[in-house]
């Protein structure tokens, strides 16, 4: 039996005070007892006897927003079919879930604020959680030992009267409370003041007695003005004390010294009432009076102007509730607004009518727009929003669903042509077929976009994917499918060993994978588990390939293969260590790659791998190629055999110091090779070389922070003969640069940064210079004899180097001044061309010319200018 | 009596007139002596650094004792300008080299290189010792060699003898020869190089305040730029930027070599008839300027010899092609007047820096080197006067 008054006082009311807001429960809500459930056509006779109730509660202004609000929510669950039982029971649990989180939140919040909460606060928190939830509330409030307190400590409304003399007073004794001077001894009472039950003093009621003992006390005292002020507080106090005001007094007196505290932002209780505590109140009643010091200044909310309710109703849209509500005011108020309220429900109707209109004529988007404005003018009308969600949308266009990344299944599709909004879209998956219906299937998601990933599909079906467009649950548009997708995600992380004649190879498979099959290059299957095999008595040096491929049930007890990943292994020989490992900087070489030079080991191909420090395996360690793998990175680049029978391999150079290290990679193992460590230092810049004779003398100028360079020159055409020096920074100063014995010829010089420290030593980047070569030295001499009162001259010519020798004229000029050219004299002797050989000097008689006078004599090659000879003549002019 | 020159001013007195300065040391009993004015440096020298007192005494004896704190002595100093005298000058060699050169011709480069390169490779080469003798060469010459070595800095120009009176020689000591049981081959040369202002050398005034320094000097080089050559830079297609702005209006080579040549004929002992005995090196600096225009078998293109002698043979085929470049280059006036006034002369080129400095941008302070010292045969005219004044040996390859 549906009880209406106790329905209406126990859960209809407390809606109404917390803001018209239905109980979240809804057994409360339709008062159906947890614990005589009506079943069958009883449940739905029991709500039905309570909407009619509601119906009825619309014509009381009082309850006229809550019902509207039950009415509507209940026409909403009544369209989703969720006038169930079961519907209830589950939102009741989900509720209850909520509830309790929400519930320890609140909790949390309260205990921080302080230790005392007003019970109309309780209330208040409780009705936004839901119906029901006080006394959950309560419950876990008192666990926390939190005290509520049903009644507030009222406050005094006024000033007493000598209430600012006796605060004066006080101040001036320096009192934490006025009636402190009634303590015997002036001072602080050894027990806190306690005044809700009332005043008592150290524990004890105040008495008459201790005011007479309080002013004998002070009689005895020397006259001073504290004497007097204790005289005047005496007076006022024992004036209160006569009239029964003490309690007031004090309460007064009191709430001045927290009121301040209590004015401050963001105060709780639990920091004002520290300041009670600090002037002697008991800590109990000092949280009890800031709570209702908080609570006072909370205020009270002005009474309501009717009209005013009204506009703000039709503004906010609520069309219904304000055609309602002005109905109860009298006619003479809001004339205006009344008025614009007829318009819009007119409006409405009319929009109404052409929405029924287009659905007749088959156009219900049409409906659904005319709907949908109507719905914006009356938004509280649930009548008018059941009716644009019983309109489907239109259907998607077209919908494609692919799987381009192998183990998830992207679904796109074009927007429904719907001319309203709030289209949503739900994506049902389903095996072999496409779904019929909205549900018919698993639901991959529900979005208001045009596009949802499946990211876990199962592999090996035939899966298709069906998009419906909707407005509201249970309104579905007709479905457009994608598909078939089928997936069949290979094997991962597939790893290769191979030693000398086994092969192991190991993968990952997915779990709902049926089977995983190898097959070598011929097609011959091997024999596997799910994770890998292994395969004996192989071939060194051979190739093997195998497929591996993973199968998945395709349904009616098929199983559909992968494509398939290829392995492929070698079986090898254990590598040796490589011999060595040099850092070559070669003629012509980029100043910004590295050339690195090895002898290649018995076995096992060579890898190099650079690194910012040293690799922590001694030189011919063995170690798996994952330990190797992870230090530094591998230098790619093709290998170039040298004519000493290395390798060699040029690099791009990093910039800093890198340590380079040979690893011997075969069958499946590495072993750590030599190390060798290269600095990017900066080059030696504007590198100057000048011939002075058969020396080039070197220049350059230094990096900052390189104190040693090396040298390397060859003569032009004959790279192997490379010879080396290396020039520190304080010789170059000292001696001038640098002066290399580059002989004759041509020559390159390449002129490279060194770096040495603790690690070693490390050469930058050279730059090189070509230094054109200069003639054989040939060295000439006069000599002068007597031979029988007869002046004999003859030149000799030799040399310190095998060369074809010119013809060379011997010129004498008169004077002092020795011929700087052929020219400048006259010819006096030939030595014809030859060849000249070091150790054999070729000697020719000069016929000097009129001896008698001062001549000199030079050399010169016959008929060739500066350079054309190929020597270079080196001698003293004759003469005399 | 031998008479002595001292190194830094040029005076001459005998070795019994060396006087002493007190050291300055606390005494058993009473004050130590205490630095005060020494008027005869500030005439002299222009220095008015309070200096400790003089102490008379025989200047034969390496020490004297201070009348005053009656602390022994050994600091011996000059009797002329009171500057401290190298240890144990008395009794060792000492040579006067004086140098001279136009303004320009590059003479403090050219002296901070070749004192560097006396130290360093010359120094090896001939197995030689050489130091600054003392503190003040010391001091300066480092700062010079840092400048140009470290730095990278050329000198500024140097200040005239008459705007700084107080111009003080570099001291050198080089140790030659090597200490042996019974016969000793060590001996000690101390080298006073006087820097000379270029302006010094521009007018026969300026010449004349050398005259002092000139007529002590044991033997002279005389720096040239074959740059203010007449004719010499359009002969080797050169660019006027390898000239410093102001060498532009630097006076010539004959010039310079006529002043220095009338100041030596009027030494004393010297004569219209009279050659000049003072063995001069005419260096031309600056070849590594001319070093594309001359001949690839020019013995100027040639390396110095590394031989720990001076080598004669090397020396002459310089000599007589410089001295035909002469010819080439100016018709042979500069020849003619060293062969008609010195007995002993000879030619050389040589280079300080390798190379041609940097033009000096607007912003700069000083000139930059712009590169690496390389010194060409800076070390020729040293080690020919050296030869001739027998502290070095000669030979011939």
């Amino acid at each position: 039996m549906f009880d209406q008054d106790k329905y209406r006082q126990e859960v209809l009311d407390p809606a109404r005070r917390n803001g018209n807001v239905p109980p979240a429960d809804l057994f409360t809500r339709y008062a159906i007892s947890i614990d005589r459930i009506p079943r069958g056509d009883q449940f739905s006779a029991h709500l039905a006897e309570v909407l009619k109730y509601w119906q009825s509660l619309t014509q009381r202004r009082a309850y006229l927003r809550i019902a509207e609000t039950l009415i509507s929510a209940h026409r909403q669950m009544d369209q989703a079919g969720q006038l169930t039982a079961e519907h209830f029971a589950g939102e009741r649990d989900r509720h209850t879930a909520e509830t309790g989180q929400k519930i320890k939140e609140v909790v949390e919040d309260m205990v921080a604020g302080g230790q005392v909460v007003a019970a109309a606060t309780v209330a208040r928190v409780a009705a936004g959680l839901g119906g029901g939830a006080e006394a959950d509330l309560r419950r876990e409030l008192t666990k926390r030992r939190i005290r509520i307190l049903d009644e507030l400590w009222p406050l005094p409304e006024a000033t007493p009267g000598k209430g600012r003399d006796v605060l004066r007073d006080k101040r001036l004794l320096g009192l934490r409370l006025a009636i402190d001077v009634l303590a015997a001894d002036a001072g602080s009472p050894a027990r806190p003041v306690t005044l809700r039950k009332g005043l008592r003093l150290n524990g004890q009621p105040v008495t008459a007695q201790m005011f007479r003992e309080a002013r004998d006390r002070a009689e005895r005292r020397a006259q001073d003005d504290r004497k007097t002020a204790i005289e005047n507080l005496l007076v006022n106090l024992g004036d209160a004390f006569e009239k029964g005001n003490l309690d007031q007094l004090v309460l007064w007196e009191l709430t001045e010294a927290m009121r301040e505290a209590a004015d401050m932002p963001l105060a709780t209780v639990r920091r004002v009432s520290r300041e009670g505590v600090r002037v002697g109140l008991d800590s109990n009643e000092a949280e009890e009076l800031a709570l209702a010091l908080l609570m006072a200044g909370e205020g009270t909310a002005a009474p309501r102007n009717p009209t005013a309710e009204v506009e703000e109703l039709f503004a906010a849209g609520s069309l219904r509730a304000a055609e309602r509500l002005i109905a109860t005011l009298p006619a003479e108020e809001g004339v205006e607004l009344r008025q614009r309220i007829q318009e819009a429900v007119r409006k409405v109707a009319a929009l109404v009518t052409k929405a029924q209109q287009e659905i007749a004529a088959g156009r219900p988007e049409h409906a659904a727009e005319l709907l949908t404005e109507a719905v914006r003018e009356a938004a509280d009308d649930t009548d008018l929003a059941g009716r644009l969600r019983t309109l489907a949308p239109p259907a998607v266009p077209s919908a494609r669903a692919g799987a381009a990344s192998g183990d998830h299944v992207t679904t796109s599709w074009t927007p429904s042509p719907a001319r309203t909004g709030g289209v949503a879209y739900q994506v049902v998956r389903t095996r072999q077929r496409p779904a019929s219906s909205a549900t018919d299937g698993e639901v991959v998601g529900r979005t208001d976009g045009n596009e949802i990933v499946d990211s876990r599909p199962p592999a090996g079906a035939e899966l298709y994917y069906t998009v419906f467009a909707t407005r509201s649950d249970g309104v579905w548009s007709p479905g457009v499918s994608a598909g078939p997708v089928r997936l069949l995600p290979e094997v991962t992380d597939v790893s290769v060993a191979a030693d000398e004649t086994s092969v192991r190879v190991t993968w990952q498979a997915r779990s709902d994978a049926s089977r995983v099959t190898v097959a070598r290059a011929d097609g011959s299957p091997v024999a596997c588990s799910r994770g890998g095999f292994t395969e004996e008595g192989l071939q060194p040096g051979r190739e093997y390939r195998y497929l591996i491929r993973a199968g998945y049930d395709a349904g009616n007890g098929r199983v559909t293969d992968s494509a398939g990943v290829t392995a492929t292994a070698t079986p090898q020989q254990a590598p040796r260590v490589v011999p060595d490992l040099a850092v070559e900087p070669l003629p012509g070489q980029d100043p910004g790659k590295l050339r690195l030079v090895w002898t290649a080991p018995a076995s096992g191909t060579v890898q190099l791998r650079s690194a910012p420090h040293r690799p922590r395996w001694q030189r011919g360690a063995e170690l798996t190629e994952t330990e190797m793998t992870g230090y530094g990175t591998e230098l790619v680049a093709r290998a170039e055999p040298t004519p000493d029978g290395r390798f060699a391999r040029t690099v791009p150079m990093t910039q800093g110091r890198i340590f380079v290290t040979a690893f011997s990679v075969g069958a499946g193992r590495a072993v750590c090779g030599p190390t060798v460590s290269v600095t990017n230092t900066a080059p030696v810049t504007r590198l100057r070389a000048r011939r002075i004779g058969d020396r080039v003398r070197l220049s350059w100028d230094w990096p900052p922070g390189i104190g040693l360079v090396r040298v390397r020159w060859w003569p032009e055409g004959a790279e192997g003969h490379v010879e080396q020096a290396d020039c520190w920074l304080r010789s170059y100063r000292d001696d001038g640069g640098l002066e290399i014995p580059a002989g004759s010829g041509a020559v390159h010089v390449s002129v490279a940064t060194v770096s040495r420290d603790a690690e070693g030593e490390a050469v930058g980047s050279p730059v090189t210079v070509r230094v054109s070569g200069t003639g054989v030295k040939v060295r000439y001499r006069f000599v002068e004899s007597n031979r029988l009162f007869r002046q004999r001259t003859r030149i000799e010519v030799s040399t310190e180097q095998v060369c074809p020798l010119p013809e060379l004229i011997v010129v004498q000029t008169a004077g002092r001044i020795a011929p700087l050219r052929p020219e400048q004299g006259t010819t006096v002797a030939r030595i014809p061309a030859q060849r000249l050989e070091p150790g054999k000097p070729v000697s020719v008689d000069v016929e000097v010319r009129n001896p008698r006078g001062p001549y000199r004599l030079g050399c010169f090659v016959d008929g060739h200018g500066d350079d054309g000879s190929g020597v270079v003549l080196m001698g003293t002019p004759g003469g005399r | 009596m031998t008479r002595l020159t001292c190194p830094y001013c040029y005076g001459r007195f005998a070795e019994k007139e060396i006087k002493f300065r007190c050291g300055g040391l606390h005494p058993i009993e009473g004050k130590p002596c205490a630095p005060g004015p020494d008027p005869v440096r500030g005439q002299v020298l222009g220095d008015t650094k309070l200096q400790l007192p003089v102490v008379e005494g025989n200047g034969k004896r390496l020490s004297a004792r201070c009348a005053k704190c009656r602390i022994e002595t050994t600091i011996q100093i000059c009797p002329n300008c009171h500057s401290q005298l190298p240890v144990h000058y008395s009794k060792i060699n000492n040579r006067m080299v004086a140098m001279i050169g136009a303004k320009f011709s590059g003479k403090s480069v050219y002296m901070t290189v070749l004192m560097h390169e006396l130290i360093h490779r010359v120094g090896r080469r001939f197995d030689a010792a050489v130091t600054g003798a003392d503190e003040r060469t010391r001091k300066d010459f480092s700062n010079e060699e840092r400048d140009l070595y470290t730095e990278g800095v050329l000198p500024g120009a140097t200040q005239t003898a008459a705007a700084e009176r107080g111009r003080a020689p570099f001291v050198f000591r080089v140790s030659l020869g090597e200490h042996r049981r019974f016969r000793s081959t060590l001996r000690h040369t101390v080298l006073s190089f006087f820097d000379t202002a270029g302006e010094d050398l521009e007018s026969d005034k300026g010449v004349a305040e050398n005259v002092r320094y000139l007529s002590c000097a044991d033997g002279i080089i005389v720096l040239l730029d074959p740059l203010t050559v007449p004719n010499v830079m359009e002969k080797f297609g050169l660019d006027p930027s390898v000239l410093p702005q102001a060498a532009n209006r630097a006076d010539s080579p004959i010039n310079i070599l006529t002043r220095v040549t009338e100041v030596l004929q009027k030494l004393p002992g010297n004569g219209p008839n009279k050659m000049i005995d003072i063995p001069v090196a005419v260096a031309f600096s600056k070849v590594d300027a001319l070093w594309e225009g001359l001949p690839q078998d020019s013995p100027l293109r040639q390396p110095a010899p590394g031989t720990p002698y001076f080598d004669e043979g090397d020396g002459e085929a310089i000599h007589a092609h410089v001295q035909a470049l002469l010819y080439d280059w100016e018709g042979g006036q500069i020849d003619q007047l060293l062969t008609k006034n010195y007995r002993t002369f000879r030619y050389f080129g040589l280079s300080a820096l390798g190379a041609v400095p940097a033009v000096r941008s607007p912003g700069q302070a000083r000139q930059k080197v712009g590169g690496a010292i390389q010194p060409h045969r800076v070390e020729d005219p040293f080690l020919w006067l050296l030869s001739r004044l027998k502290v070095v040996t000669t030979g011939k390859d």
